[in-house]
């Protein structure tokens, strides 16, 4: 019973990392908050749901979503953060807040908002490992979370790109006039988080089964807890920050009372905040 | 190489650079001089693309670099070194080598894929060779502010050069190092030199200034005063007013 809870709080938790990661990229880089992320999230769901019902296999789908939702974050980065720079340091996070209300209204408009089912694309497998029953989706969900946060891990650590990506989050004045293309590195930095997000809500939707417009908000805010409890802007904290309150998340829904699941992880939220703000991994280093 | 034509830069009311002249050959040592607050450091930044210019015009290797983008004066061959260090912190010292290595690296979405490709090897190879000739080397996995100052001054001289620059701008590269070390700072301009770039320097110690640069131009209050070569300027009734006088105490 324990293990099993202990699987179905990882994977849940693993989408909740791949949202904490998508925060911390943009916040370590500009160190600021997209507050739409959580409904890009949403439109990654439906855009995946979209293409799902075009009969496509559940591997094209997700990867449609996922670069769907990575152009509409680029969308987000040149509309509320570009030209903001100068403006007051509350006019991004004000304007993603709008942008993020607005593409609630655009789902709805597109989908309804009446909760849609998924399509069921691939056929769902159990197994039974012994005292642990795990699903095709399970493995899906976890497999393709660890794949994308192990490669974007070892692609901010090794490669040229996330060398610059690191160069351009400490010092971002310094890393131009070393060549480094700034305004490149944060749009390419925006599509990635986006992308991930994307990703998140497809396979999110695979285990809910049913979508509305609105399920961004709490899962927006979830991937912020996350981040915060491992350490503001930091990937490796987001991490596993998202899969603890996964792993938390289920054990309470299980062990106590879903009633008091909000109130456990905000409180968590609250009191890391106060008590531990740079959380358990340490904030981005200034 | 680098012909600065009528530069004037304005800070609201204050005019810190009025109407500034001159011209960096190749292959040259060229000092700029000046009391603190003349407008040097301001020069620099108006080269690297840092600040826009007021107006006036900065030509490199025939290109205008007025209206550019840092990043792309960069890649035209000018990097630069500052005042107070700006290393990246939280990275190795062979890490900070390889982020001004970028430039020669592909650029756009196939930078992506580079990591797998041999570029990257070839990229470290180069950054292992710059490391070794700045007696770097055992240091290379060290966070970079670890380093001792003199160290850090040398690493961000090497990441300068780690983007194979035609101009080398180095801002008071002297300043906080005792004698053995600007000794041994002199000796590396004079070789960088010896591979064909042009170095153009600020500083204070005038030993540094006297003794390795070839011509020389003295700021006062954003206006240039004098230019000429040591001995002309170490000559100059204008600069011994207006700045060496008042620095010997």
């Amino acid at each position: 019973m324990f293990l099993q809870q202990l699987v179905n709080g990882l994977t849940l938790g693993s989408t909740y990392s791949l949202l904490a990661i998508g925060f911390a990229l943009v916040l370590g880089l500009l160190n600021m908050l997209n507050i739409a992320h959580g409904d890009v999230f949403m439109f990654g769901a439906f855009l995946g749901l979209s293409f799902a019902m075009l009969g496509m296999p559940l591997y094209l789908a997700l990867i449609l979503a996922m670069v769907g939702a990575g152009v509409v974050t680029i969308i987000i980065e040149r509309l509320c953060f570009r030209p903001l720079r100068k403006s007051h340091f509350l006019m991004p996070l004000l304007s993603t807040i709008a942008f993020g209300i607005v593409l609630q209204n655009v789902a709805t408009q597109i989908w309804g908002s009446e909760p849609v089912r998924y399509p069921q694309t691939t056929e769902i497998a159990q197994f039974q490992l012994g005292p642990v029953l795990v699903s095709s989706i399970d493995i899906i969900i976890l497999a393709t979370s660890i794949l994308l946060m192990v490669g974007i891990d070892q692609f901010v650590k090794r490669t040229s790109f996330g060398r610059a990506m690191r160069a351009t989050s400490e010092k971002p004045q310094t890393a131009s006039l070393l060549g480094v293309n700034i305004n490149w590195v944060i749009v390419f930095t925006f599509f990635a988080s986006g992308a991930l997000a994307g990703v998140a809500g497809v396979l999110t939707a695979l285990v809910y089964s049913q979508i509305t417009p609105f399920i961004g908000i709490r899962q927006g805010l979830i991937g912020m807890v996350a981040m915060v409890i491992g350490g503001v802007g930091n990937l490796r904290g987001a991490m596993i920050g998202g899969l603890m309150i996964g792993i938390i998340e289920i054990m309470n829904d299980a062990y106590f009372a879903a009633g008091y699941r909000d109130i456990i992880l905000f409180g968590l939220f609250l009191a890391f905040i106060v008590f531990k703000p740079e959380g358990l991994f340490g904030t981005k280093e200034q | 190489m680098l012909e600065i034509a009528h530069i004037s830069k304005d800070f609201g009311g204050l005019k810190a650079l009025k109407e500034i002249t001159f011209h960096v050959k190749e292959k040259q040592i060229y000092g700029l001089i000046g009391p603190n607050g003349a407008g040097k450091t301001t020069l620099f930044n108006l080269i690297t693309g840092f600040l826009p210019a007021t107006h006036g015009s900065i030509q490199f290797l025939g290109n205008e670099l007025t209206g550019l983008k840092a990043h792309k004066i960069a890649k035209l061959g000018i990097a630069r070194t500052f005042q107070n260090i700006r290393l990246f912190g939280t990275m190795t010292v062979k890490e900070n080598i390889l982020v001004a290595q970028n430039i020669r690296a592909r650029s756009g979405v196939t930078s992506l894929v580079q990591f797998f490709s041999s570029k990257e090897r070839e990229l470290q190879e180069k950054a292992d060779d710059l490391l070794k000739r700045m007696g770097l080397w055992e240091k290379r996995k060290e966070q970079s502010l670890s380093l001792a100052y003199g160290e850090q001054r040398r690493l961000e001289i090497a990441r300068a050069l780690a983007l194979e620059p035609r101009l080398l701008l180095l801002d008071e590269p002297a300043a906080g190092m005792n004698e053995a070390e600007t000794e041994d700072l002199l000796g590396r301009i004079s070789e960088i030199r010896n591979t064909g770039k042009a170095v153009f320097l600020i500083e204070h110690d005038m030993n540094v200034v006297m003794g390795i640069c070839d011509y020389i131009s003295v700021l006062n209050f954003g206006e240039l005063i004098a230019e000429g070569t040591p001995d002309e300027i170490q000559a100059s009734e204008a600069v011994i007013e207006a700045y060496l006088g008042r620095e010997e105490e």
